[in-house]
């Protein structure tokens, strides 16, 4: 008989904080496209004597994480060594928090598929150093120091996620909820964010927790949904066959797309922590709580919902424009200038998007400012240009310092609305037309309409786009009947 | 014969243009060619670099310029502190090669200062022992009594001073390795208070012990260089942010008034009957210049070896992980991948006592044991900061014997444990991080004596004044003929 099986889901998020220097020295944090081993010191080095400093703006950072992610911000914690021997950690410690981490009972709200709220807890947050990167050629193998000693921070969450889709869920909200901080650039291509999976199985009901094991190298979101969807069958797999889930540590295999034991319970490591005597205690004010707390921005769910209640766009088109706050920041400002929300959302989420997705730019790369572009929808708005118009002036604008009005003038492209101009080119087109006229007169009242579109159509071609549409309908109405 | 003067006269005689700074280089560059073979104090020896120090400062001189006080003054700095481009190898094969890239604050500050660093001193490997034996260069020696021990883990930095080579040096202090030595060589050493002078730069035994304090023969001279090292440095997060009193200026010889707490638990059976009297003569002599004698209580003093032997091995296992091969230092000839590397690199580069702390740590911080060794010892270390933060409502000063011995023979056989008890009176005061002051009080069989004198968290100013009332009454500085 079939048994039916649940499977519980912790992540472990790693955030490398976007700070000028790193954690514990004056070393210069942009070294991406430096040689290795230049951006070091005797304190990233683990050189005898030297000694870690805190950056103050690594906890600045942190602290703002723990908002966005809804912790409690502890005002005393403390700093822990955790003694491990690799080649690319340079203290043969990491310094991180132990325990006694900075924030603590945090929480996100995922969206379920059947649309409902699913809260998932975020247990803590600690502040840590990374390690550097070791490279294997051969025989040999070569450490990169530059990112040692850069500030990371863990973002634990309870074991409350019962899927890949929950994992991918919050994983994602977690990625947007740190972004709008800006206080990293939260990119799994670029090993900015970081993931490790804790995945138990249990039989449905089952009170007590399965086995957990957890899955490391998981370096993107889809891997992050697949290693557990793997590991998840493989587990249950496992128990049905008989077997016993061990608690152990397995690394994803992207090529294959499996998971592989990488280290045994057995050979779990001892870290043998203890509090860091090279650092003192880490106190947090009140002012500077206060403070960070006035630099926040809204949070992306915040901004989404008053999108839609303010300007009255969907949900779909609230969300788009707030996947980046540089780019909601852009609506708003449209909008203001303009006074035309939905025709605003409408020309961002097509004209606007489409082109930087083109050339690969930012919004906050584009030519086209945001009080330009507000200029164009309303002259969209009053009538002075039509929708067709408009989309010519955007392209000579993406590449015009005139402003949109002077454009308009120049090149003659407002919409021609004088009743003797336009009557003058509905009776050209009527003449010239014979035929469709013959045929809009004997048409029944339901092809009327399409027959009338082509001879409207016949102005527009004729006034180059410009004449007013609903003028020329309503002339063009009078003279055939 | 220049070698023969303080500093402060040394300091005095370069202002007054008597001698000249090369003079005094060369003057004790005589005297260590003559000692050195006898001592053995020093790891590295810098005359080129000091006579061209000391050359700047003649020109100075000449330009008529303000000399700062210890401007040309040769001192010699334990061979755990980080120079650029000296060796500096905290007397281990592991660190055989090792060239600083920086300068320790202490360094950068002597330099500053104007004052001439000439060497390295010889040391128990990482600081680790009391006698220099477990060096991995070699045995320094005592003055008094060349077959004797200087102690440690400061040896060189005391017999270098001890035996006239040097006026001043520094050493660091984890457990007493400062003050131990300087009881043994007849010298004035003090131990700061815990943060008062940087440790960036200081090869790191137990960072919540370690402190670098001056070494000299009188205690204005240590005052002096004191005042050079000390003070808020912002590379050290630990470093308190104080402001540094001129220590060399209430140096008044009066002592009136001033409470002196004894401490009854220090007179234990362990403690030699001979440096007993000594030190009840030094209580008598100090009540003769008015100051006021309290028998006091510090009740959990007996608890002290322990928790250090605890909490000193934790964090030197941790501290020394990184002596591994991979970046800098030794590494294992041949070795099969990098576990091997490590084992071999730290098998053949650590000595004995090195590897026994390493092995004692690693166990009292392992899962299972933490909270019975680690946690427990932290918790006692507060009782005992407790009992004198108490004691200190009701006196100024503590003044305790400082060893439970004279130096001992290099060929004595000591077990480990006989030589963790040599601490046993300079332990509290790293465990509490006061401060501590070690004072020449006597001699017995020409061997001298030393006696403690501990002082309220940064007040270094009562100890330094009480030392200096004492020293000016009755002790006369003396470097024995070698
Ligand atoms: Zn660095």
């Amino acid at each position: 008989m079939a048994r039916e099986w649940e499977s519980v889901i912790g992540l472990e998020i790693h955030c490398q904080l976007d700070t000028k220097t790193k954690v514990w020295c004056g070393c210069s944090s942009d070294y991406d496209n430096s040689p290795e081993n230049t951006h070091t010191c005797p304190i990233c080095l683990g050189h005898p004597g030297a000694l870690p400093k805190l950056n103050k703006k690594v906890l600045d950072y942190a602290i703002k994480a723990g908002f966005a992610l809804n912790c409690d911000i502890n005002k005393e914690s403390k700093f822990d060594r955790k003694n491990y021997f690799y080649p690319d950690t340079p203290k043969n410690y990491q310094i991180t928090q132990f325990d006694h981490p900075y924030a603590e009972g945090g929480h996100i709200d995922i969206k379920l598929s059947n649309g409902d709220d699913k809260r998932i807890g975020v247990t803590r947050i600690h502040i840590e150093e990374d390690a550097g990167k070791s490279i294997h050629a051969g025989e040999e193998s070569f450490i990169n120091f530059n990112r040692a000693s850069m500030p990371l921070i863990e973002i634990v969450s309870e074991p409350d996620m019962r899927n890949s889709e929950e994992a991918y869920r919050y994983l994602n909200l977690v990625k947007d909820a740190l972004k709008y901080t800006k206080i990293s650039d939260v990119s799994m291509e670029l090993g900015s964010l970081r993931c490790d999976a804790n995945i138990s199985v249990m039989q449905k009901g089952a009170k007590e927790f399965g086995t957990r094991v957890e899955v490391k190298n998981l370096n993107s979101f889809k891997g992050v949904a697949r290693a557990i969807d793997y590991e998840i069958s493989r587990q249950i797999e496992e128990i049905e066959n008989g077997g016993e889930i061990n608690q152990e540590t397995r690394l994803w295999d992207e090529e294959s797309q499996v998971t592989r034991v990488m280290r045994s319970k057995e050979e779990a490591m001892d870290y043998r922590f203890f509090p860091e005597p090279d650092l003192v205690r880490i106190v947090i004010t009140d002012e500077q709580l206060e403070r960070l707390e006035g630099e926040m921005p809204e949070s992306k769910i915040a901004k989404i919902a008053r999108f839609v209640t303010d300007y009255k766009i969907s949900e779909n088109d609230a969300e788009t424009l707030s996947n980046s706050i540089e780019l909601a920041d852009y609506f708003e400002k449209t909008v203001a200038s303009s006074n035309n929300s939905k025709l605003s959302c409408n020309w961002i989420l097509t004209e606007v998007l489409r082109v930087l997705k083109d050339n690969n730019k930012t919004i906050e790369e584009f030519s086209i400012n945001s009080e330009e572009l507000g200029e164009i929808i309303k002259l969209i708005d009053k009538g002075a240009i039509s929708s067709k118009i408009a989309k010519k002036l955007f392209e000579i604008k993406l590449n015009d310092e005139r402003s949109p009005i002077k454009i308009v003038e120049d090149e003659k492209m407002a919409q021609v609305a004088d009743t003797s101009e336009i009557e003058k080119m509905v009776v050209e087109v009527v003449a010239n037309n014979p035929k469709l006229v013959e045929d809009y007169k004997v048409a029944d009242e339901g092809r009327k309409p399409r027959v009338i579109k082509g001879l409207m159509g016949q102005v527009m071609k004729a006034s180059k786009g410009k004449a007013n549409p609903k003028m020329v309908m309503d002339i063009l109405t009078e003279k055939l009947s | 014969m220049l070698y023969k003067h303080t500093a402060t006269e040394l300091s005095a005689m370069l202002k007054a243009k008597k001698i000249t700074t090369v003079e005094l280089i060369n003057d004790i560059f005589d005297r260590i060619e003559k000692t050195e073979s006898k001592l053995g104090s020093f790891t590295l020896l810098k005359k080129e670099s000091a006579l061209e120090e000391a050359k700047k400062v003649d020109e100075k001189i000449a330009r008529g310029e303000e000399l700062l006080p210890l401007e040309g003054i040769p001192i010699a700095i334990k061979d755990n502190m980080v120079s650029k481009g000296d060796l500096t190898t905290s007397a281990s094969k592991i660190l055989s090669n090792y060239e600083g890239i920086y300068d320790a604050t202490v360094v950068k500050r002597l330099k500053d200062a104007g004052a001439i660093i000439i060497g390295k001193t010889n040391m128990d490997e990482f600081a680790m022992g009391s006698t220099t034996k477990s060096s991995y260069i070699k045995e320094s020696k005592n003055p008094w009594d060349l077959e004797r021990t200087p102690g440690g883990s400061s040896g060189g930095s005391a017999s270098s001073v001890g035996g006239g080579q040097v006026p001043l040096s520094l050493g660091s202090d984890t457990g007493g390795s400062i003050r131990q030595p300087a009881a043994f060589c007849g010298l004035v050493g003090l131990k700061p208070t815990y943060g008062r002078v940087s440790r960036y730069g200081l090869m790191a035994f137990a960072s919540s012990l370690d402190q670098i304090g001056p070494m000299g023969r009188s205690v204005e001279d240590v005052a002096a260089l004191f005042n050079v090292i000390g003070g808020y440095d912002e590379m050290d997060a630990t470093s308190m942010e104080l402001e540094m009193p001129d220590f060399t200026m209430n140096l008044d010889g009066n002592v009136k008034g001033l409470k002196i707490g004894i401490p009854k638990e220090y007179f234990i059976d362990g403690l030699n009957p001979e440096i007993k009297k000594v030190t009840e003569e030094a209580i008598e002599n100090f009540r003769k210049l008015g100051a006021e004698i309290v028998p006091i209580s510090l009740p959990n003093t007996e608890f002290a070896p322990a928790t250090y032997y605890i909490i000193a091995p934790a964090e030197a296992s941790s501290n020394l992980a990184r002596f591994d091969g991979v970046r800098y230092g030794y590494r294992a000839s041949s070795y099969d991948g990098i576990e091997d590397m490590y084992i071999k690199t730290r098998s053949e580069g650590f000595g004995p006592e090195v590897k026994r702390r390493i092995m004692i740590g690693t166990y009292v911080l392992s899962a299972g044991y933490y909270d019975a060794y680690y946690k427990k010892a932290q918790k006692v270390r507060r009782l005992i900061k407790n009992d004198f933060e108490k004691a200190f409502n009701e006196v100024d000063v503590i003044l305790t014997p400082a060893t439970p011995g004279t130096s001992f023979k290099l060929t004595d056989k000591k077990t480990p444990v006989e030589l963790y008890l040599e601490d046993i009176f300079t332990i509290p005061a790293n465990l509490s991080g006061i401060p501590g002051l070690v004072i020449p009080a006597g001699k017995v069989d020409n061997l001298p004596v030393g006696v403690q004198l501990l002082g309220k968290a940064f007040d270094e100013a009562t100890i330094l004044k009480a030392g200096d009332a004492y020293e000016k009454a009755y002790t006369k500085m003396e470097i024995p003929e070698l």
